[in-house]
């Protein structure tokens, strides 16, 4: 029965996606520009929607909320991570990188009907996912 | 009118079924990772999961024996007790992804708290389904998942390259990542096969009454319900492969799939997306909440059926709220819906075959089925999805650990 538990324990926290910090490689800093990349490219089209006035409040504050969520979970485990030599330059960048684009989707977030602010905001996401596109690689 | 409402199960099935979370995340995946390359596999699913609906249908129309009775009597008491214990896991955390799902939807649609919104998502679905008769959930859900239709307009508004689509519809692996294509492939087709579907839609038929005199309908519900949701389907992965493989998105929310109707459509597209998705998930959730109270009704003998009171099928009742709550104790754990959904998928995948191949064995049973019994064409298509699924219940926890979930 606890073997049971233990193993529902594990299995809820592997599903949970804990965990973080530790050795990263720079292949794995890459992987993070990628997802870097992403939450951007998905965030600025959520922030063009609330610019546009071709969405809802709702959805802008819940989506990017989301977003924002995984950008800084991202940001968190980089910084928390450790790495050797360039690897760990990258790292750092890619930290940055991160917590940059969890902030403007967090701003976007808390103000989901300010259209100029959202116009700014998708603009400035464009250019965080050009950038971490162009440094994975 | 009343043909309409008839091939009300097969939408269901299909939309809840076909449509459900499981295929909103991989389809949107695949299309985002790479491209149009497995339109093809969508095709492949889509007359698997007819082949199989249309034969399990016709067992219970004929034999009125659903699924999980021919399990227990072709697989034996052992096997066929490992059958349902490896479903029944499959089905709970469909279960809890779809429920998980509903919550989502709903905080997209009303911004309330996620954590509340799983608990009054879960009573509203006890109470539907506790109230609602079988066929008006059906219609319900089925009817209101045809939202889902303003992907079909969005793929198409989003401008993809045609012939590149074309040519997805042929196999071809351009994707420099061999194992990542085949991981999405298993994973699709998976997601289109999935077993409870087939055991929803055979018990669906004996809660209907069908008989042998309803073969026609049954043909009908299996091809129309399955390919409107492959079209679905279809739609979902070209949106994606239109709009997020250019920009280099990897969907990872639900918010991802309603996104892709919203930037072609503006506010109207978002809110069909999101009511799309929300009877197809909460058409999903029933039909999975169903699926594990009728196994484990039919496989110990129990009444069931939603057509009978809950005093007349006790057990079966029982069995279905236990359900349900498990699910709500899962999901409110905090665990991510879109996760469980893609082990839900690769681990119903292995559990293929002992849904499969028991549905085949029963269909050639003169004994049961009469002059009903499997003809050679559906012979033919049986047994090469036989072996379709066998292989992919093989490869596919392999591929997902190598392939850490299709990321590379």
């Amino acid at each position: 029965m606890l073997r049971l538990g233990l193993l529902l324990v594990f299995l809820v926290l592997l599903l949970a996606g804990c965990g973080g910090g530790g050795s990263v490689s720079q292949k794995d800093v890459q992987k993070q520009f990628e997802a870097i990349q992403s939450l951007a490219a998905e965030g600025a089209l959520v922030a063009d929607g609330a610019a546009d006035g071709r969405s809802t409040d709702v959805f802008v504050r819940v989506h990017s909320g989301y977003l924002n969520c995984a950008a800084d979970k991202v940001a968190t485990n980089l910084s928390s991570a450790r790495a050797s030599g360039a690897a760990d330059r990258e790292r750092e960048r890619a930290a940055s990188l991160a917590t940059h684009v969890a902030d403007r989707l967090g701003t976007l977030s808390d103000e989901p009907g300010d259209t100029a602010g959202a116009r700014r905001i998708a603009a400035e996401l464009r250019a965080d996912a050009a950038l971490a596109k162009r440094l994975a690689g | 009118m009343t043909k309409v409402f008839q091939i009300a199960l097969g939408i269901l099935a299909a939309i809840g079924g076909f449509v459900d979370i499981g295929d909103l995340v991989f389809n949107v995946e695949a299309g985002a990772t790479l491209g149009y390359q497995l339109l093809w596999v969508i095709v492949v699913g889509v007359v698997g999961i007819i082949v199989y609906s249309e034969m399990c249908g016709r067992v219970a129309a004929v034999s009125k024996r659903p699924v999980f009775d021919a399990i227990r009597e072709r697989l034996g008491f052992g096997v066929g007790f490992g059958a349902l214990v490896a479903s029944q896991i499959v089905n709970l955390m469909t279960l809890a992804a779809e429920v998980g799902g509903v919550a989502l939807a709903l905080e997209l649609l009303s911004g309330l708290s996620y954590r509340v919104l799983i608990v009054l998502g879960v009573s509203a679905l006890g109470v539907v389904i506790w109230v609602t008769p079988f066929e008006w959930i059906e219609r319900i859900f089925g009817y209101g998942g045809l939202a889902l239709l303003v992907f079909v307009v969005a793929a198409i508004k989003l401008h993809p390259d045609w012939g590149e689509v074309a040519r997805g519809f042929v196999p071809h692996g351009t994707s420099s990542d061999k194992l990542v294509y085949a991981y999405f492939a298993v994973g699709l087709l998976g997601a289109a096969m999935t077993p409870y579907e087939v055991y929803f839609y055979s018990s669906g038929v004996v809660e209907e009454g069908w008989t042998a005199k309803d073969l026609g309908l049954n043909r009908a519900n299996a091809i129309i319900g399955y390919s409107l949701g492959g079209t679905l389907s279809l739609a979902l992965m070209i949106g994606a492969a239109a709009l997020y493989q250019p920009l280099g998105v990897e969907p990872a929310f639900i918010g991802t799939v309603a996104l892709g109707a919203q930037v072609p459509l503006g506010t109207i597209g978002l809110l069909l997306a999101l009511v799309g998705i929300l009877f197809a998930v909460g058409g999903a959730a029933i039909d999975t909440c169903f699926s594990g109270a009728y196994n484990m009704a039919q496989f110990f003998g129990w009444e069931w059926g939603k057509q009978r009171r809950p005093a007349g099928a006790p057990r079966f009742t029982l069995a279905w709220i236990v359900l349900l709550v498990l699910a709500l104790l899962v999901i409110m754990t905090g665990v991510d819906p879109v996760l469980v959904t893609e082990y839900a998928v690769i681990f119903s995948v292995v559990a293929l075959p002992l849904t499969y191949i028991p549905i085949l064995l029963v269909a050639n049973d003169r004994a049961y089925m009469g002059r009903y019994v499997n003809g050679r064409v559906a012979n033919v298509f049986g047994f090469v999805y036989l072996v379709v699924i066998l292989l992919v219940s093989i490869t596919a926890i392999p591929l997902m650990i190598v392939t850490h979930q299709g990321q590379g």
